[in-house]
């Protein structure tokens, strides 16, 4: 008991229901004391239980709920009263947001998703929907776990071997994970397997012969293409969906961008703060231009 | 521009007159005619490796701490998707590699927001005043601040149309994060899971949460709302909430437990949430819903611990162990029933004694970032809070602040990724996958780690071009299990790891086994099965191996792979096999050593840190177990 009497923490809480209480009987007389259970009330509470367990409350669970709503509705009240919720982080967050979702349902209104609307976003936008590389190719692996100079290796391989069709090499090669013929792939699944460091090396490879040796994080390739395609721009009507999706997502931006600006215009902002660097200043200065 | 703003504001005071939920209406929505439209996905019967993030959190989380994230759940896909985006701090973010899958744990809540005048939603369009509204709105300009103007001053007189209060008119965030989850679902590319996180910090700061899974998809999710902790704080209410959403709209749900280091020994007490004896009841509930645990993420890794696992030389990694979520600090005693290892153990236990093993755990790790960025690459780390995105200072700052502890920035891990043995990149697919525990947990790197157990495998096997093929053909793969041993036969495994090829080498591969004894006590011990640099090193008598070496320069943040081994695979066999005894065998593949995300930052930053921050780290993957039950 003495340790906790000399607790700080302690301390800071006795002193606020100290507060509290001296604060509640100084303040009787300015706020609503009732706290009203209508029908309306009821029926939401029921409502919001019904659509979490797709029933309804029995009379214990109701009670519950009225219980837990009454509990929450004073210390609410009184939090309110004493202004707990100025300068609460927790709060202004969650006012703020609930004023951002409003922006972003009003996007759609501003800039609906109409077809013309979308085919000439696509035709700003066309690099963004672009298909990858595509391939047709075999390779084989040396990694270092099996010769000491894998590099070598793959050239010398490459030498002795290369007038040899795709069937006759895949033995050449280490046993590894990898598949010998990728057929039908592109640059996105190549990435994800071997690394972007390989994919890359392809693009600019030989084709209908073995090349390389081209490097991967397992190890060194020797690589046959049989065939490669370059990214292409596909129709409209192919990408429509895509197109849909990148377009709302940047409309709702610039709407919100601009709710934001409209109502920081209502605002006179001065940072006073000196203590921070010239170019951050400025910057901030920048920002507060009507 | 002043237009656009009275349709804002009314809509905000709108708002703020009450709004009932939705009411459960049957909709009979007819799938999108994209279905009929599909081109046939890809699937493969040996299975590919997913991999993804089952724990991300966004701007949406309002209370999750995310000062500053501006990131929603459309970034957040994005991003996962490979795309670039704009972080909370104004700066550019890409992954190195896309992800296969996301699921978005943000906290639902119901903040109404209406859209139904807006849609000319038929449920309200027929009171003539609102049918009007819509009208005027569509017109937009002059006609639509009408509106606002009108619905201004009936708001101030109370006086709005009765159906502003109707249920039919409120959408919550829940409904708005199914709508942006659909969108960017597409299967055999990328999977885009609905999911939320129920938070409880039972008794202030014990970290129970879950993250729930969803199979289905939004017609199935919509048609109730999800648990929140303001319902109940116990996860055992959490389990009955899944089965009985199961048995209302015939979807399927898993939930994912994580941070037991957190929970202050909560998380695998093995008694009632309550204090009072375990039942057969609850055990098979959290059997049947907790299928996977999430065993590394950025506040700490929860294998294990040294106390724990005194023999286990990797035991101390990324340990958070001072105190709970809000540094209430953290007794011995508590270590005993908050870490995956030893709750596999004590599941052995309780199912002697119950029937039903109510900890059986499959492995899964998730980023828990809350900055809409899901990144466990060391080298491309964006932190887990805004503030803790790439900064000269993030290394030092308190990540947790409170007052009887914090701890500091550096001590986030880089962490969390989950890879899914599934026949092709589909919500089914990957969660069924996840329901049967063929996941593994990897605290970064996307190494490729296949384990297979049964009785009848042979050497050849392993070294067979068809060793997977016969890895399922003669017996089960990570999240299954074994019945009774044949007559004189001990467990045989195929174990076979390959490394990302972004990341470091592989050290070696070991199986931690746990088992039962007679006399009901738990046990553990941890095999080096396999090893790079075999020419080099061997094992000693006590079956210990000498460290792999380090090839780390701090300075340049850089690593050499001339250590270590591209792949590891072995045949394994259990030699202190005892068929009478109950036990469970999990795959740990530890890399070499490569530099920490803070040795990136000191390079970046061109900092001096204290001597306390990890210059280097080697990171893992865990497999989910194979459990042996005679």
């Amino acid at each position: 008991m003495k340790q906790l009497i000399k607790e700080p923490l302690i301390h800071f809480f006795l002193l606020g229901a100290l507060l509290f209480v001296l604060y509640s009987q100084v303040n009787k007389s300015d706020t609503e004391q009732d706290i009203v259970v209508d029908n309306a009330d009821v029926e939401h509470m029921a409502e919001l239980w019904r659509m979490q367990w797709q029933r309804p409350p029995t009379s214990e669970e109701l009670q519950g709920l009225i219980d837990k709503y009454v509990n929450q509705e004073v210390l609410y009240r009184e939090a309110l009263r004493m202004n707990l919720d100025h300068n609460d982080e927790i709060v202004k967050r969650r006012l703020a947001q609930k004023m951002e979702f409003l922006g972003q349902d009003l996007s759609g209104l501003v800039a609906p998703a109409s077809e013309d609307n979308l085919k000439a976003y696509f035709e700003e936008h066309k690099k963004d929907f672009a298909t990858p590389y595509r391939y047709n190719l075999y390779q084989i692996l040396f990694t270092a776990d099996n010769h000491v100079n894998p590099y070598d290796k793959a050239k010398a391989v490459l030498k002795e071997y290369n007038s040899l069709d795709t069937q006759g090499m895949r033995e050449k090669g280490d046993p590894f994970l990898l598949d010998y013929a990728l057929q039908d792939t592109d640059a996105f699944y190549l990435n994800r397997e071997f690394g972007e460091q390989f994919s890359q090396q392809l693009e600019t490879l030989p084709t209908g012969e073995w090349a390389g040796p081209i490097v991967s994080g397992y190890g060194v390739h020797l690589v046959f293409i049989e065939s490669r395609t370059p990214p292409s721009i596909p129709n409209f009507a192919d990408v429509k969906d895509k197109v849909q999706r990148d377009y709302e997502y940047q409309m709702e931006q610039e709407s919100q961008a601009a709710i934001l600006k409209a109502l920081r215009d209502n605002y006179k902002v001065r940072i006073t703060a000196d203590n921070l660097e010239k170019a951050t200043i400025d910057e901030l200065a920048q920002n507060q231009q009507p | 521009m002043r237009l656009l703003l009275l349709p804002f504001l009314s809509l905000f005071l709108i708002l703020s007159c009450k709004d009932t939920p939705k009411e459960d209406t049957t909709t009979d929505n007819t799938p999108a005619e994209k279905e009929v439209m599909t081109p046939s996905i890809p699937t493969n019967p040996l299975k590919n490796v997913y991999w993804g993030d089952q724990h991300l959190h966004t701007a949406w989380s309002a209370d999750a701490g995310a000062v500053g994230t501006r990131l929603g759940p459309e970034g957040a896909l994005r991003f996962a998707r490979g795309e670039e985006v704009i972080s909370a701090t104004k700066q550019k973010a890409k992954l190195n590699r896309p992800l296969d899958w996301l699921a978005i744990t943000d906290h639902s809540d119901g903040a109404g927001v209406i859209t139904a005048v807006i849609d000319g939603d038929e449920a309200v369009m027929g009171d003539p005043i609102v049918a009007q509204y819509h009208t005027d709105m569509e017109a937009g300009g002059e006609k639509a601040a009408a509106v606002m103007m009108d619905l201004i001053n009936r708001q101030s007189n109370n006086n709005l149309p009765p159906v502003f209060t109707d249920p039919e008119f409120a959408k919550s965030v829940w409904l708005k994060n199914i709508d942006i989850v659909e969108k960017f679902n597409d299967p055999g590319k990328f999977t885009a899971f609905i999911a939320y996180e129920w938070t409880s910090n039972f008794g202030g700061g014990n970290n129970l949460h879950r993250n729930v899974i969803y199979r289905d998809g939004g017609d199935i999710a919509k048609q109730m709302s999800p648990m929140t902790t303001f319902d109940s704080e116990n996860p055992e209410d959490l389990w009955k909430w899944m089965a009985n959403f199961e048995a209302k709209t015939g979807g399927s749900l898993l939930a994912i437990p994580h941070n037991g280091n957190l929970s202050n020994g909560l998380m695998f007490k093995t008694t009632a949430f309550d204090g009072s004896p375990l039942t057969k009841e609850l055990a098979t509930l959290r059997n049947k819903y907790e299928v996977l645990y999430e065993i590394t993420q950025g506040k700490g890794t929860s294998e294990t611990h040294p106390i724990l696992s005194p023999n286990d030389e990797f035991a101390n990694f990324e340990l958070w162990d001072k105190g709970n979520l809000v540094m209430v600090p953290k007794t011995k005693d508590m270590l005993q029933t908050e870490y995956a290892r030893k709750a596999l153990k004590d599941g052995l236990k309780l199912e002697s004694e119950l029937g039903v093993n109510p900890f059986k755990y499959g492995f899964a790790g998730g980023t828990d970032s809350h900055t809409a960025l899901t990144t466990a690459e060391e080298d491309n780390y964006w932190g887990k809070y805004a503030s803790s995105e790439p900064s000269a200072e993030r290394w030092s700052e308190k990540a947790l602040d409170f007052p009887s502890g914090f701890v500091r920035g550096w001590q986030l891990g880089a962490s969390g990724y989950t890879g899914v043995w599934a026949t092709s990149n589909t919500r089914e697919a990957l969660w069924d996958a996840m329901k049967r525990k063929e996941t593994y947990a990897s605290t970064g790197p996307r190494m490729t780690v296949r384990f297979f157990g049964g009785f009848n495998y042979t050497d050849a096997d392993i070294t067979d071009t068809n060793s997977v093929q016969i890895g399922y053909d003669k017996g089960v793969p990570m999240g299954g299990d074994l019945k009774t041993a044949p007559e004189g036969k001990a467990p045989t495994f195929l174990i076979h790891a390959v490394k990302d090829p972004t990341s470091g080498n592989l050290d070696r591969i070991q199986v931690v086994k746990g088992w039962l004894d007679a006399s009901g006590n738990t046990h553990e011990k941890v095999y080096n099965v396999v090893w790079g640099d075999a020419d080099k090193r061997s094992l000693d008598a006590k079956g210990n191996l000498p460290p792999v070496g380090n090839t780390v320069d701090v300075k340049n943040a850089s690593w050499e792979n001339t250590i270590g081994a591209t792949e590891l695979k072995t045949f394994w066999q259990d030699p202190d096999f005892d068929p009478t005894l109950k036990a469970f065998y999990y795959v740990r593949v530890i890399e070499i050593p490569t530099p920490r995300w803070t040795t990136f930052d000191m390079k970046n930053y061109n900092l001096t840190m204290t001597d306390d921050v990890p210059r280097t780290i080697q990171e893992r993957a865990y497999t989910s177990p194979i459990w042996y039950n005679p």
